[in-house]
């Protein structure tokens, strides 16, 4: 999942001092789930920023703002405000802004990782989305995302007690890579020198497209 | 008024002068029987007590148990259900455990993840660390028996352990073997430890019964795990729920909106009362309504605002009725359900004199199990607006800022540190107060416009000071 | 390629005992800085790594300063971390310093930016070290890049890594410098050792591993100067340093002194110790003491070659 946290709200205001009427676009997925955009936020935002009495807001909370099948409210809406705020990723700013056009939509989040919810109010980083997943090599432990310096032959020396050297907040991903091959009974895999990784396959290849032809409706040559 | 006060608890000797001061007349029982020669319409008061394993209470019953033992065996403490223990039963563990490592005994305490844990706990944890003893948090266990020894295999997310013990002490309350009985006479049900909430495995459910909503309107149950400190403190909201006996009112439980529900689990995770599960079909949760405590943390916390309250219909008929039929907020729904029991637990509006022209400039949300008993009292004279929640964490940031449209302040009056019912509704609402200030300061705006106070059943001056300080948004 | 081979290689192969230093680039441009550095411990050691933006703080690039060093007749090992360049920087500086005569190389992790003064960095880790020391050996077999592509002119480094024998766990540490031999790590420079009886354990394990057969080591140590020095040095990550000996410069009269002999002390241990082919002396700030250091640990004067 999507793991976010709101921007600061002193942030937030700021960037949207000029406009009078503000639609806060809540998201009813990812954002939702990691309490940093769904409707609750967005209302508390909401009462929050009409506390100065200077601009007007509505609240409104797609599904997903990330499929234009959500968005038949949004877009209902949005024509009344000035400017939009989206409290979804990255994803949903984006697609809300190509979606308005001469409109502006503002985050209100910073979009963090892709994680999991490991307690109430705890999140933590498992994937990058590099392209080209390596974790049956790792004991299913990510290298790229989870070792500070995305190693991939073992641990540097800054290793410490199963800490990483960053801080010791951190879990030393080789230390969790270690503990589980060694559980798997593959620690032979840690013999392996694995080769330098072609990271077209991540965000470096440039900006990716995944089709599934046998989905599509129109043929597309690419 | 009379009222049956029945379960063997040492407390009731204690409570029976404050309630009869309070205009109730208690009979005491002890046995079913007298329970059955009374007459039947009177409203009963079930004091649920409960046992602990004398291992984790009693020094010498604990040297006792591990005499014979071979000194370099490990002797293991299994706090199972160290989430929902009661801090009682944490802090005898680790007086236990430090006293039994001091006599030179291997001494292992497994806990399952501490939700619990606090800063007063943190030193009594070092200080068992000190002496030896090692804590292990584990998320999963097994246990097995062979040769007399439990052979234990957990596993802490990371790596699996296994061990072997002639001695796991299991630290957990249960509750005392009369109240069944009593419970059968009553036909109250009742629930096992695990057949309340299976879907967490061995830790099983916390609640013998669930206080309050036993679905017999004339039968109330009280715990009596939180008078281990001051028997006093039990005894205002022990009023308030004779009281409903008499008047019988709606109960206030949490309901989820399927068709809104994310299928988080964040309720999940924050419901202290393990009332919070998916649903049949696994889309969306659900809250049983036997279990469900009405302390609203999960209509707070939850991010896409599935959760409301509603109400039960009286006599515990499981139909429910919209807790806002008619497009009131929250608050106004809970002064309608309030005023509904009795003017004891009605909205108040002091200090304006029989006139009440002058409108408060203060906002008070006041726990039910601590703040409201006291507010009549403590609060005389100061122009304020009352609003009885049934617990800190049902104090939600949209409740406060609502408030603030129509108040210069809002103060939230909570229960005192380990006192909450609700496990740690009080720390949330302090802890989501803290954010909301941070959040006003940055904007620009006085943050001592909100401030929140934790004081016990018997603080009515503290709660006074800190209203009176709250009117001048001052730092508190 | 005999005449490519450095100084530091060729002594490592005559079996004699290596003593290598440090010098630190400045932050900042003056040649003057590195002059004088290199002028220091030129025929003290037999040859100094030139960091490159040790522990993340911004310097001069280890080539260009190692270039400095060997201006002033002292050997040159250039460091190359995989923090700051892809693999394209790191082969396109390391083409350039083969050119400038820089024949040593070490390669190495890098410590985490967020230890230094820019911390809001972007970290590049391209490449890791075993990664990295494999492609530049194939290259210097095959004369091909890892891209397929022919060079004009092959590298031929005396490439050598690190190595923490304190770094846990020890069995994944173990592997890890395994690979990094097997990928074409001819030396190996160790942590600063304080735990002198953990080190003699860990050798053991490198001997049985027969690590120290493929491979010369250098047991680092480290001197300090002052029980500040000493505890501040205790809270670097990776670092184990015996309570005992923390005592040992807080109850000294000279502290200094009391430095010198720790390390005198350690020095004699580590001669001993089968497998270890010279040491690696760093002084962080008391670069001056490295000449008394290696004169009273008798390993001066140091031998020469044709």
């Amino acid at each position: 999942m999507i793991i976010a946290s709101q921007k600061p709200i002193e942030e937030i205001r700021e960037t949207i001092k000029p406009y009078k009427k503000v639609l806060i676009a809540a998201c009813g997925t990812c954002v939702t789930v990691c309490l940093a955009g769904g409707e609750k936020e967005a209302k508390e935002l909401a009462d929050l920023l009409s506390l100065s009495g200077d601009q007007e807001f509505r609240v409104v909370t797609p599904k997903r703002q990330c499929d234009s099948e959500f968005l038949e409210e949004f877009d209902k809406d949005v024509s009344w405000a000035d400017a939009g705020l989206s409290l979804a990723c990255g994803v949903g700013v984006q697609y809300l802004a190509e979606r308005c056009t001469g409109k502006p939509i503002i985050p209100g989040l910073n979009t963090a990782f892709m994680g999991t919810n490991r307690d109430a109010g705890y999140w933590t980083e498992m994937c990058q989305g590099c392209g080209n997943c390596v974790l049956e090599k790792t004991g299913g432990v990510c290298p790229v995302a989870r070792c500070s310096k995305s190693h991939f032959n073992g641990p540097c020396g800054g290793s410490s007690k199963g800490k990483c050297e960053v801080n010791d907040s951190i879990d030393c991903a080789w230390q969790l890579i270690y503990d589980r091959l060694k559980s798997l009974n593959q620690m032979e895999r840690l013999f392996e020198t694995i080769p330098p990784r072609d990271w077209s396959t991540s965000r470096d290849g440039g900006p990716r497209k995944i089709r599934r032809p046998d989905v599509a409706i129109e043929e597309v040559t690419e | 008024m009379k009222t049956i006060l029945a379960g063997k608890s040492r407390y009731m000797e204690a409570l029976r002068p404050a309630l009869h001061d309070a205009g109730f007349d208690t009979i005491a029982v002890e046995t079913v029987s007298e329970l059955k020669e009374l007459p039947k319409e009177y409203p009963v008061i079930l004091l649920q007590d409960t046992a602990l394993n004398p291992l984790i209470t009693n020094k010498k019953a604990a040297e006792k148990a591990i005499h014979g033992l071979e000194p370099k065996d490990l002797i293991v403490f299994l706090m199972d259900q160290n989430q929902d223990a009661s801090p009682y039963i944490e802090n005898c563990v680790l007086h236990i455990a430090s006293h039994l490592a001091g006599l030179k005994r291997n001494i292992a305490v497994l806990l399952r993840s501490s939700r619990a844990s606090d800063s007063e706990f943190d030193e009594r944890y070092r200080t068992a660390r000190k002496k030896g003893v090692a804590f292990v948090k584990y998320e999963s266990i097994d246990l097995g028996s062979d040769d007399g020894k439990t052979r234990i295999e957990l596993w802490d997310g990371r790596a699996k352990l296994t061990m072997e013990t002639p001695l796991c002490i299991l630290c957990e309350a249960s509750p005392a073997s009369e109240l069944y009985a009593f419970a059968d006479a009553l036909h109250v049900r009742t629930y096992g430890d695990r057949a309340v909430s299976g879907s967490r495995g061995v830790s099983g459910g916390r609640w013998f019964l669930n206080q309050g909503t036993t679905l017999k309107r004339n039968v109330k149950l009280i715990h009596t795990d939180s008078l281990d400190q001051d028997v006093r403190s039990i005894v205002p909201s022990l009023i308030r729920e004779l009281k409903k006996l008499y008047e019988p009112g709606q109960e206030k439980i949490a309901f989820v909106d399927s068709k809104k529900c994310a299928f988080c689990y964040t309720c999940y995770r924050v419901c202290p009362h393990s009332a919070l599960a998916p649903d049949e079909d696994n889309e969306a949760m659900k809250a049983e309504e036997l279990l469900c405590g009405g302390c609203g943390i999960c209509v707070s916390v939850c991010p896409a605002g599935a959760i409301s309250f509603r109400e039960t219909e009286p006599e515990g008929t499981s139909d429910f009725r919209e807790a806002e039929p008619d497009g009131t907020s929250e608050g106004e729904a809970v002064a309608q359900h309030t005023e509904a029991i009795g003017q004891h637990m009605a909205v108040m509006e002091q200090g304006t004199g029989a006139s009440g022209k002058e409108v408060p400039k203060l906002k008070i949300f006041c726990c039910e199990n601590s703040a409201f008993p006291l507010s009549a009292e403590a609060l005389s004279g100061i122009n304020a607006a009352i609003q009885p929640v049934a617990c800190g964490g049902e104090i939600s940031t949209s409740m406060v800022l609502e408030a603030l449209k129509q108040y210069d302040s809002v103060l939230a009056a909570v229960c005192s540190d380990d006192a909450c019912k609700h496990r740690d509704g009080n720390k949330r609402c302090t802890k989501q107060m803290e954010r909301l200030k941070e959040r006003l300061e940055k904007l620009g705006y006085n943050p001592n416009r909100i401030s929140s106070v934790r004081i016990g059943i018997t603080m009515a001056d503290i709660l006074r000071e800190a209203a009176l300080t709250a009117l001048k948004g001052e730092v508190r | 390629m005999s005449e490519g081979k450095s100084r530091l290689q060729k002594l490592f192969e005559s079996g004699a005992f290596v003593v290598t230093g440090e010098v630190g680039p400045p932050m900042g441009a003056d040649a003057g800085h590195v002059y004088h550095a290199a002028e220091a411990l030129s025929g003290i050691i037999d040859a100094a790594n030139v960091t490159d933006n040790q522990t993340s703080i911004l310097r001069m690039s280890s080539i260009a300063a190692s270039l400095l060093v060997q201006q002033k007749g002292l050997e040159a090992v250039v460091q190359m971390t995989c923090r700051d360049r892809n693999r394209i920087a790191i082969q396109s500086d390391l083409l350039g310093a083969w050119a400038l005569g820089l024949r040593n190389l070490l390669v190495l992790s890098g410590d985490h930016q967020s230890f230094g003064n820019d911390r809001h960095a972007k970290n590049v880790y391209d490449v890791d070290s075993v990664q990295l020391i494999k492609m530049l050996s194939d290259l210097q077999r095959d004369g091909v890049f890892y891209n397929g592509k022919k060079a004009k002119g092959v590298p031929e480094f005396f490439i050598g890594t690190t190595a923490n024998p304190f770094a846990d766990p020890e069995e994944l540490q173990l592997i890890r410098l395994k690979k990094k031999i097997q990928a074409g790590a001819k030396f190996v420079q160790t942590q600063s050792i304080y735990d002198i009886d953990k080190f003699e354990e860990w050798m053991e394990k490198v001997r049985a591993w027969g690590l120290h057969q493929e491979a010369y080591i250098e047991a680092g140590v480290l001197v300090n100067k002052s029980l500040r020095s000493i505890e501040m040095t205790q809270k670097v990550p990776g670092m184990d340093i015996p309570d005992a000996l923390v005592e040992r410069m807080r109850n000294a009269e000279d502290p200094k002194e009391e430095g010198i002999r720790i390390v005198l002390e350690l020095i004699e241990r580590i001669k001993k110790i089968e497998g270890i082919s010279g040491l690696h002396i760093m002084a962080v700030g008391w670069e001056e003491i490295v000449p008394v250091v290696v004169e009273r640990a008798g390993l001066s004067p140091r031998p020469t070659i044709e």
